[in-house]
């Protein structure tokens, strides 16, 4: 131990020795960390953005559907007994949960029409569930009296203003035609024009009444943000038959979501490596310019009783000391840029305007969790050990004699 | 048996796909002890002398026995170890450890032997006062004369008081006022602490000291005189 503390103490000095040359070793080393810790905190930022976009714009955490449940269908899927699936829900715990019902529809304003998923939402809870509420431009959110809540982009797009009726078509439970207007109560605007222009919401009584489907519910969202999607299925699953109820979770829902997440970190995996590997190469660069201006110097201690190993840990635990002092240095200027770059974020409005992952903000915000603060600086240093190791090793295999010889 | 024994030893070194002849004897030994100076002419073989001695460089053939050890047949970490309890290195340009103290400088060896920071404050504090540096504890080489480091490298060389110490031309880079300090100073060790001092160089204080000589020339030994 006490020869370790030495060599670790000579170690130490030497870094300081040429002061300009470990300068610049640390400053690329810390650029490295400071780079590899801002990219982690936006692509979590991201990743968090686009869950938030898929969980809380209208998927919610999982959904549970009838059996047979098929996204777009027209025709309405009942599922039975929705209040059982409440009560397993309140005996787990859950408290965001919404009923839906959801079918497709035209809504038609003098010449104008677009075609619309309709959905009959409960006024109080939903907003528990999804944030649509929140992104109100006009009037309000839907209520349980007469009316409809739309897009601005739709809106807009068959000339309606707030207080104007429209003309809603749609099919009912027994597949008829079915027509009734509603006066628009309210305009949204989430940051995703192509969801504001396909999506309109009703009461879930209004939407039930003008289905002639009384106290039908096609979906139940449930928003958890205690529990891991998965978990929630697997215990939904245990006290809601298949043959009745199908349940999908976010993931489920939405695919795309979670391989462009598993892509990304895919991408930020390799980016590390050729980032740690270039810092690696750099470190072995400058160690082994070290050992080589040390040639006789490393024979001399050689020469006077130090191990093979002793040398060995004296130039590894150098190359360890350049890592530790960029360590420290890139950690906290990308802590200070992660807490810019988490309060202001970078607007991305303009790549980002169609992008079905911004639809709650277009504004990309940093956050750094502690553990990969943590990883970044555990890879660091084990980079500079790892680059020290090769030219410690030809250090430690140095000959004396060859070694006070050189000039 | 002798301290130091070399026995049908011959060094060689290939340069250019030459052969170069550096180091040869039939049989060498030195007692403890004795005070030595390797005397001889440039490329002679005095420092190949001295390495083979101190096992940093090891025979082409024949054997080196140091203390009882055949330094042909040690591992290098065994052959560091066997220097470090065995042998003090003295060299020509002093080689103290650029980032370490004099007082650190002298208590390194220490340090690889593992003694405790009682008894080494004590032998170092001891070392650096007989060579008349105690005030200079906290000085880095960088700050000192080149008579001081090389008092520094003395008191390194005998603070853990090895049987053996090795000193390639010492007093080389000093004047010769701190040369004949330092070669008294060295003899008065070797009297009162029985180290044996083997010296390489052809500086008239040495040879006056030496109470032998071994004159190489070629690297073959051609005079072996006790004085």
């Amino acid at each position: 131990m006490k020869t370790f503390l030495l060599f670790s103490h000579i170690a130490f000095r030497n870094v300081r020795r040429n002061a300009r040359r470990s300068l610049f070793t640390i400053i690329a080393i810390a650029f490295g960390l400071f780079c590899l810790v801002i990219f982690q905190a936006l692509k979590v930022g991201l990743h968090r953005e686009m869950v938030i976009s898929t969980v809380q714009l209208d998927a919610g955490t999982l959904q549970v559907h009838a059996a047979g449940y098929e996204v777009n269908l027209a025709a309405l899927k009942k599922m039975p007994d929705p209040e059982k699936v409440i009560s397993v829900l309140r005996e787990q715990g859950e408290t965001r949960f919404s009923r839906r019902v959801k079918t497709s529809g035209l809504i038609l304003s003098g010449k104008k029409s677009s075609s619309v998923l309709l959905s009959g939402v409960e006024p109080d809870v939903e907003p528990h569930v999804t944030f649509i509420s929140g992104k109100i431009v006009k009037g309000s959110y839907v209520n349980t009296n007469n009316g409809i809540l739309l897009g601005e982009e739709l809106a807009q797009s068959i000339g309606i203003l707030l207080g104007d009726e429209v003309t809603v078509m749609s099919q009912d439970m027994s597949g008829l035609p079915v027509s009734g207007k509603f006066p628009v109560v309210g305009v949204y605007r989430t940051e995703l024009a192509a969801f504001d222009r396909s999506h309109a919401f009703l009461s879930i009584a209004q939407l039930q009444g003008f289905l002639h489907a009384d106290g039908v519910v096609t979906e139940i969202a449930v928003r958890s943000d205690s529990r891991d999607e998965s978990a929630l299925a697997d215990s939904l699953g245990r006290s809601l038959p298949a043959a009745d109820y199908q349940i999908r979770t976010w993931k489920e829902i939405a695919p795309d979501v979670i391989q462009l997440i598993d892509l990304n970190d895919a991408t930020m995996q390799l980016l590390i490596l050729i980032v740690f590997a270039i810092i690696a190469m750099g470190i072995t660069n400058t160690m082994t310019m070290v050992v080589f201006e040390r040639f006789r110097e490393l024979g001399i201690i050689s020469a006077i009783g130090t191990p093979p190993s002793g040398i060995l840990t004296m130039v590894v635990m150098e190359s360890f000391c350049l890592g530790a002092v960029a360590s420290l240095l890139g950690s906290a200027a990308a802590v200070a840029a992660c807490g810019y770059l988490g309060r202001y974020g970078i607007d991305l409005t303009a790549f980002t305007s169609a992008n079905q992952y911004f639809a709650n903000s277009h504004v990309l915000k940093a956050h750094l969790l502690t553990k990969d603060l943590a990883a970044a600086n555990a890879v660091t240093l084990f980079t500079a050990v790892i680059g020290g190791i090769y030219p410690a090793w030809k250090a430690s295999r140095l000959k004396p004699v060859d070694a006070i010889a050189h000039i | 048996m002798a301290l130091i024994e070399m026995s049908g030893v011959r060094k060689t070194y290939r340069s250019d796909g030459m052969e170069l002849h550096a180091f040869s004897t039939d049989r060498l030994e030195i007692e403890r002890g004795e005070f030595v100076c390797v005397a001889g002419p440039s490329g002679s073989g005095k420092t190949t002398l001295l390495n083979l001695i101190g096992a940093i460089d090891f025979p082409t053939t024949g054997s080196v026995t140091v203390a009882g050890r055949n330094t042909g047949g040690l591992s290098p970490s065994d052959s560091a170890i066997m220097r470090r309890d065995t042998i003090g290195f003295i060299f020509q340009s002093y080689n103290l450890i650029p980032v370490l103290t004099a007082y650190e400088n002298v208590e390194y060896v220490l340090l690889l032997r593992g003694l405790p920071h009682a008894e080494r404050r004590q032998k170092v504090s001891g070392a650096l006062a007989s060579v008349g540096l105690k005030d200079m504890l906290q000085k880095l080489p960088k700050e000192m004369s080149g008579g001081q480091q090389q008092r520094v490298a003395v008191a390194r060389a005998i603070v853990a008081s090895p049987p053996i110490v090795l000193a390639d031309e010492p007093t080389a880079n000093l004047d010769s006022v701190t040369g004949r300090d330092l070669v008294t100073l060295l003899h008065r060790l070797n009297l009162e602490q029985g180290t044996t001092f083997i010296f390489s160089s052809h500086d008239p204080v040495i040879i006056e000291h030496a109470d032998r000589i071994i004159t190489l020339q070629d690297g073959c030994v051609i005079n072996d005189k006790r004085c």
